[in-house]
């Protein structure tokens, strides 16, 4: 879609966008996001946006009598406020975290986890970790080493044919990730840096074409990898007893608790059919051997 | 013999008890609470016992002796009244009232 018709669009009936287990509603006031989401989410699907979503987003520029001269993002999610306080200059990065927002408290599936997820010869892996561990590094290097992005922050078990669902979108990276990715996938798109954010420098990196195509394919879970890292330790993979896999998962889960028994039927079939283990890495490369001697060895 | 123990027991629900058995590890959801519980092995065996129905008190302390390849003596019996306290506390297990 050219630039100028997607501005009228996000300005009038908005735009659909299926990133795969969601459709989100977009509507914005702020020209200066069209660039960035055209460059992020050029490949992506579209659909009629008199159509169903998941939920519906509207970003606009807002100032405060202590800010007057200062445009602020303000990000609203089915007509409530949710977001506050990001540069009108980083209304993309806004997006993005309302996006995330919107999938933590969707019901578009049974099990929600903190963990990236990336899928090769239909068999998944998940990478359960919290914000700041190293593990949106991790997925954007898998991603571009020829794993298939399934999401780098939020991981989609459907409890009814029990299988991980994409829902590829571009891939966080902060601080020094920015450049470490830059610099070691040149081809890699990545966006425009925003700085001074309450989390430091935040660029995104667009999702490989081939995840966005097969936004709709599934795959059963096979691995789950916790990823420490530690700088200077030599690559190691332990197996994790099932108890303690148990708890990483349900550690991150964001709706365990209000899934109730269906929460619980969700994170043993995991724990029951994966191999778990624990990766202690410092090198990417050498992380990255791992997970797919890991991966080799779960389909043999 | 713990003084004031109930000398019966069974699972709070008539329903299946949701639980799994890891090398040892008991996981297991209380449908009432919604609460999940990670028990001990020993635990975890008395929990499913009771599972399968209600059941005197002597026969969960010989079920541990058992599992343990100890004597069923006073010992064990004080074992199994703690565990009991605590699955109850838990809400996993209530006193059961026999006819």
């Amino acid at each position: 879609m050219p630039q100028r018709e997607l501005l009228r669009q996000l300005r009038t009936d908005g735009v659909h966008l299926v990133t795969g287990a969601c459709t989100f509603h977009l509507r914005s006031a702020i020209d200066r996001l069209v660039p960035e989401f055209t460059r992020m989410y050029g490949a992506y699907r579209t659909e009629d946006p008199r159509g169903i979503a998941d939920a519906s987003l509207y970003l606009r520029p807002h100032r405060t009598l202590r800010r007057p001269f200062e445009a602020r993002v303000r990000v609203t999610v089915n007509d409530e406020h949710v977001l506050d306080g990001l540069p009108v200059s980083g209304a993309y990065a806004a997006l993005e975290s309302a996006l995330n927002w919107c999938v933590a408290l969707s019901d578009v599936a049974p099990l929600l986890m903190h963990a990236a997820v990336l899928e090769r010869d239909n068999r998944a892996v998940i990478l359960p970790a919290p914000s700041g561990s190293g593990k949106s590094t991790l997925c954007a290097a898998l991603a571009c080493s020829g794993w298939r992005l399934f999401s780098d922050e939020m991981a989609i078990f459907s409890a009814a044919d029990f299988s991980m669902l994409p829902n590829p979108r571009p891939v966080s990276l902060k601080n020094r990730s920015i450049d470490i990715i830059r610099h070691r996938y040149p081809a890699a798109q990545l966006s425009r840096v925003v700085h001074d954010t309450p989390k430091g420098d935040i660029a995104f990196m667009r999702a490989p074409r081939d995840a966005v195509e097969r936004c709709l394919e599934s795959a059963p879970a096979a691995l789950v990898i916790r990823p420490l890292y530690q700088a200077g330790a030599t690559v190691s993979a332990r197996r994790m007893a099932r108890t303690d896999a148990f708890r990483l998962l349900t550690d991150n889960a964001v709706n365990y608790a209000s899934m109730l028994r269906l929460g619980f039927d969700a994170v043993t079939t995991l724990v029951e059919s994966c191999d778990c283990y624990e990766l202690t890495y410092s090198e990417l490369d050498a992380a990255i051997d791992m997970i797919g001697q890991l991966h080799r060895a779960h389909a043999s | 013999m713990t003084p004031n123990v109930p000398e019966h027991w069974r699972v709070i629900t008539v329903d299946a008890l949701p639980f799994r058995n890891w090398d040892g590890d008991y996981v297991v959801y209380n449908p009432l609470s919604g609460n999940t519980h990670i028990l001990d092995v020993v635990s975890g065996e008395v929990l499913a016992l009771l599972a399968t129905g209600p059941r005197p008190r002597g026969e969960v302390c010989e079920r541990v002796a058992a599992f343990l390849e100890v004597p069923a003596d006073d010992n064990v019996a004080a074992n199994v009244d703690r565990i009991l306290e605590v699955l109850d506390e838990l809400g996993l297990v209530e006193p059961a009232v026999v006819c």
